[in-house]
């Protein structure tokens, strides 16, 4: 045993450095999956922690016609408490199950914030108990304060609010600040800055896909506050619950439409579907994100350990081929083939442990800053706990045990001879799989190119005649391309994808988005193109969301519709259709992800669940009552774009079947002759002079571009990261490989010396051989490259709502090529210098270990 | 008594469409203790042969029995046991395990059989091997060498380590091929005396040189002459102790 060691060590001692670059891989791998999986655990229990020690409610219910006014959109406080606890005695079973149950206003409107209007969501509960006492928090969707106090006891009689992070951050505002609320510019004192489970992705909604605090900020006020702002004193419009721990969805969804029922039925009131916690946007997108990391955090260890298995398995069975001589001699004098291969396996072993334990470490010293760092990158108010997690890395240090010994026992099981006469003749640097002529010498002589004149053929023959050689060499090639171009396929098919998204699809220079829907839009459209200089085209669209569903798929998915107006020509958007050819206003066009996801192609019927109109309210601003109602459309255009998630319809079309009044858009689109930024900003200006009141936000097309970098770049950094392993994992893959194989060749490389050869022209001919590998393994390496790129984007990082066209560039190609081969160069010089510089009668005398 | 028993043996090589027959129906017997110089030409299959004898290949067609072993139908796993149990092996081109000092290869083959003691026991305490080791490195004159690994030592050097690791484990048969085959005269006839001593008749080990130099055959009780993959002489002589031959 003590033998078997002591082999092992000088083994290792021979090839200390090729064996630690595959350490180094195993140390990659090993840290990535320590990383990204606790990562996500210290985010999973983030999450669940804030949402358990706030109470997020399990459902909510909202009154039917909310922000509307009049019966069915406020409750008064007070009879609603008591038919809840009505609803309480009736149905005791269901009692027990309620922990608590919170009154609120949820109330979208408008804020004025540093001079700027803005939209968003207030939120107000009340800032005492069931017994009229004072208390700090709510018993349900409470909230962590993370600058300033706490409301007080006076809270109530006083214009104060607490600011959600996300629009905190966004306008960098402090305590002791002031915002204006309503349309009545109410202001109000800032106490405190709060997170809240309820809103850790700052989304109002699943249609919004590109999430701003801009367009969408929350403002926590106390109850009394919010109704006298709203004048709805004792009114609220919202119910949340929160149930008993561990009650399954179904549960609890049949509690909650008890609960509806119990109310609607008994006191005639009238509440929209109760909205369960699985669905509550921030959670569920929070599910989602987490699911993401989680696969994301297998995948790229299972691809790099996968790697290391590779690297191993080439390195081990060239050692083994090298080494077939010793083989035999140990085999003549009586080992047996279990001995010999444990003897080898205990190399890969240490390899593996040594991978393991600097990749435990590494991946140790990571988490300080991983789990925050993955936090902070989403900008959630909430910083997890960073803890060693134990069985984590126990299974990291037995994957890349396992990874040691998968790596390592196939290929010298493989390669031991039964009998040790083979392997004893056996001489590494004179080894012949055939004699033959190889094929490609015998194609090119059919062309009548003379080989000899080119100078290919000794490093053809060299290549043909050492093909298990030749193979490992161009298997390391092939990693390395592929991982390069799949690398910086992904990095360039997100860029080139949002290029074209803004310079091609989004035919526009400035957007206005209103916050409420004008009814007299052309006529606005009209005064703009009139009145302001340098407008050449004006469009406007109505954004909704919807659902879509098709006969062919049970599926259901939320897109935003986009009503077109189309009536000047100027869409203000270019199609990049996949299918159809041509804007149709009467039908529909639809992404390629709704398409694939509800199974239907061109000319297909899809129903869009819109609002319908059932009593209108006002026309200015647009209020009235709606009931959704399922529409057929036919699909008159696929689009392969960058958003995922939308349908186009015409305006005239979507008008017509959602019974609007008058011309309704919420988006204008203006096409400025040379949009420079001062000429935008120009023009900004005197639109917001003239419908500021209105407007929600003008952004230039490359602010909003700005915007939705920001929010891809967690996106981007998983992409960065994946991209300096690759680069990482290559040099190491490639180096090694060819290192090898030069020192395999190193005493016929003296040979060739002594016997005359120059040392030019040997440089040379080795110097072809390594090409001619690296071009082929180029080829199949891009292959895969895009194989893993299509994997990766398409499988692994599937979002939806970002439709990202893969592609692998001319650039690309040409990067992985001189990157590879650069690689391949600088492998080769340092065994070569040896050689060259070596007493020859030494390499000559000696085999090579 | 027949030791070894070699009946009908062939052994053919293909290589493509080729077919090199290296042995073609070999009968020969050995008895034990017996001293057998196998000679002839480059090659004539001696190595071929041996090999066969050792348990490190297996023939085509035909059988060996050694000690009443069917050593030709053995299976890999047997034929190991057999080679660790009976066979000490000197190779024709040394075969020292490189990344092994002197010591250390010879420490390499005791390791697996253990040193015998006195009493009758096996021991494979690390020290007492050692002491074997360095015994049989001094026998062959290289104990001042045990820390030298084989590229630091002469052709002759090396011969005499292989030597001594195929004698360490005390084999009842020693099987040497080309033992002087790269040596010079003097050190070859050096390396001679060293195995002439070491195997001694009076150990009763059966000895096989392979060898294609003439002027060794007096060294043998018995002189197998192969050709073309037969044996071509077979015949017993009074040997000649290897101070005395000269080539
Ligand atoms: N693995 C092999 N494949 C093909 N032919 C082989 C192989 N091994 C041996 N031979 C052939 O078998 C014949 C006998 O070889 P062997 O090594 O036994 O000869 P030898 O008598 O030991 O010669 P030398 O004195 O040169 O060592 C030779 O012609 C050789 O070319
Ligand atoms: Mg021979």
């Amino acid at each position: 045993m003590a033998k078997t060691v002591k082999n092992i060590y000088r083994a290792i001692n021979a090839n200390k450095f090729r064996l630690l670059t595959i350490s180094l891989v195993i140390a990659i791998g090993i840290t990535s999956f320590n990383g990204m999986i606790t990562a996500f655990v210290h985010m999973t229990r983030t999450y669940d922690t804030a949402f358990e020690d706030h109470n997020m409610a399990s459902f909510t219910m909202q009154t039917a016609n909310l922000g509307g006014s009049g019966e069915d959109a406020w409750i008064d406080y007070v009879n609603l408490t008591n038919f809840i606890n009505e609803f309480q005695e009736q149905e005791p079973e269901q009692e027990s199950l309620v922990k608590a149950y919170e009154l609120r206003i949820v109330y979208n409107t408008v804020f004025e914030i540093r001079g700027e209007k803005q939209t968003g969501q207030i939120v107000a509960m009340s800032t005492l108990d069931s017994q009229g006492n004072y208390r700090e928090q709510p018993d349900v969707n409470g909230y962590k304060i993370l600058s300033g106090t706490p409301y007080s006891e006076l809270s109530r009689y006083q214009n104060v609010c607490h600011i959600e992070a996300h629009l905190a951050e966004y306008w960098k505002l402090e305590p002791q600040e002031f915002i204006a609320i309503g349309d009545s510019r109410i202001p109000f004192e800032i106490v405190g800055v709060i997170g809240s489970p309820e809103f850790l992705i700052n989304q109002g909604s699943y249609a919004d896909i590109m999430p701003s605090p801009r367009r969408f900020g929350v403002v926590f006020l106390p109850l009394k506050a919010a109704q006298g702002l709203l004048g709805v004193e004792g009114k609220v419009n919202e119910i949340s619950v929160l149930l008993e721990d561990g009650l399954s969805k179904n549960r609890r969804e049949k509690i909650a439409s008890d609960l509806k029922l119990f109310l609607e039925t008994n006191y005639d009131l009238k509440f929209s579907a109760p909205i369960d916690i699985d669905n509550q946007p921030s959670y569920y997108l929070l599910r989602l994100d987490i699911e993401e990391a989680r696969e994301f955090g297998i995948v790229l260890p299972i691809i790099i350990l996968g790697m290391a298995i590779g690297g191993l398995y080439v390195l081990l069975s060239r050692m083994v081929v090298a080494e077939r001589k010793d083989i035999g001699v140990a085999q003549a004098l009586g080992y047996n083939r279990r001995t010999i291969i444990l003897q080898y396996l205990g190399i890969s072993m240490v390899i593996a442990i040594v991978g393991t334990l600097i990749g435990t470490l590494l991946g140790l010293w990571f988490l300080s800053y991983f789990s925050p760092l993955y936090v902070d990158m989403l900008s959630i108010p909430f910083t997890p706990e960073v803890t060693i997690e134990w069985p984590i890395v126990i299974s990291g240090i037995v994957i890349g045990i396992l990874t040691g010994l998968v790596g390592g026992y196939f290929p010298v099981r493989g390669s031991i001879q039964p009998l040790p006469a083979e392997s004893l003749r056996f001489d590494p640097s004179l080894h012949i799989t055939s004699g033959k002529i190889p094929l490609i010498e015998r194609v090119l002589k059919l062309f009548k190119i003379n080989l000899r004149a080119t100078g290919l053929k000794l490093p053809l023959r060299n290549l043909f005649r050492s093909k298990r050689r030749t193979f490992s060499s161009v298997f390391a090639i092939i990693v390395s391309v592929s991982l390069i171009s799949m690398a910086f396929g992904m990095i360039e098919s997100m860029n080139e994808s949002l290029t074209f998204y803004y310079d091609v699809s989004e035919d526009w220079d400035l957007r206005i988005d209103f916050s409420e829907i004008p009814t007299n839009t052309s006529q606005i459209a009209r005064t703009i193109k009139q009145n302001v200089e340098s407008v050449t085209d004006i469009t406007y669209h109505l954004l909704s969301g919807a659902i879509v569903t098709s006969l062919e798929s049970s599926q259901r998915k939320q897109v935003t519709v986009v009503g077109m107006n189309d009536s000047d020509g100027y869409l203000g958007h270019t199609f990049n259709f996949e299918a159809g050819d041509d804007w149709n206003p009467e039908g529909l066009v639809l992404s390629v992800p709704i398409a694939e996801a509800l199974h239907v192609g061109l000319h297909d019927e899809v129903f869009l669940e819109l609002p319908k109109l059932t009593k209108l309210v006002s026309t200015t601003p647009l209020r009235a009552h709606f009931e959704l109602v399922n529409i057929s459309f036919q699909i008159t255009g696929i689009i392969d774009e960058f958003n995922g998630l939308v349908a186009f319809v015409g305006l005239e079309n979507l008008i017509t079947v959602s019974n609007f009044p008058g011309e309704p858009a919420n988006t204008i689109l203006l096409k400025i002759e040379d949009p420079t930024p001062e000429r935008l900003d120009m023009i900004r200006e005197e639109i917001l002079a003239k419908y500021g009141y209105n407007v929600r936000n003008i952004a230039t097309k490359a602010e909003q571009k700005g915007e939705l970098l920001e929010l891809m770049d967690l996106l981007y950094n998983i992409i960065y990261i994946v991209a300096i392993f690759a680069v990482i994992l290559s040099c190491a893959i490639v180096y090694n490989t060819i290192y090898i194989s030069l020192q395999e060749q190193q005493r016929e490389i003296a040979t060739l010396l002594t016997i005359g050869t120059n040392n030019r022209k040997l440089i040379r001919n080795i110097t072809v051989e390594n090409t001619v590998i690296t071009l082929v393994g180029t080829v199949f390496g891009l292959i895969f490259g895009w194989i893993m790129l299509w994997f990766f984007m398409r499988v692994i990082l599937d979002m939806e709502f970002f439709r990202i066209k893969l592609f692998i560039s001319n650039n690309t190609i040409f990067i992985s090529f001189i990157m590879t081969y650069i690689g391949v160069l600088i492998a080769q010089y340092f065994p070569l210098r040896r050689t060259l510089n070596l007493n020859l009668a030494e390499a000559t005398k000696e085999r090579v270990v | 008594m027949v030791f070894i028993e070699i009946s009908d043996l062939s052994k053919a090589y293909m290589l493509g469409e080729t077919k090199t027959v290296a042995l073609n129906g070999v009968d020969l017997e050995i008895n034990k203790g017996e001293l057998v110089i196998l000679y002839g030409p480059s090659g004539a299959g001696k190595t071929t042969l041996l090999n066969m004898i050792g348990g490190l290949d297996i023939p085509s067609s035909g059988t060996i029995t050694v000690d009443e072993i069917p050593v030709s139908t053995l299976s890999a796993k047997w034929l190991t046991t057999y080679r660790k149990q009976k066979i000490g092996v000197v190779f024709q081109f040394f075969n020292l395990l490189s990344r092994m000092n002197t010591l250390e290869n010879i420490e390499y083959a005791i390791d697996l059989i253990g040193v015998k003691q006195t009493d009758g026991s096996t021991s494979f305490n690390g020290k007492i091997i050692r002491e074997k080791a360095q015994e049989y490195l001094e026998k062959v004159g290289l104990k001042d060498r045990m820390h030298h690994f084989p590229a630091q030592l002469s052709g002759g050097e090396q011969q005499r380590v292989s030597i001594a690791r195929a004698l360490a484990k005390e084999p009842e048969i020693l099987l040497a091929d080309e033992p002087t085959g790269n040596l010079d005269y003097k050190i070859g006839r050096n390396v001679l005396e060293i195995m002439e001593v070491m195997t001694g008749k009076a150990q009763n080990r059966t000895v096989i040189i392979v060898t294609h130099n003439p002027a060794i055959c007096p060294l043998g009780d018995r002189v197998v002459r192969l050709s073309d993959g037969k044996v071509a002489e077979n015949y017993t002589q009074k040997y000649t102790p290897a101070k005395e031959l000269y080539w």
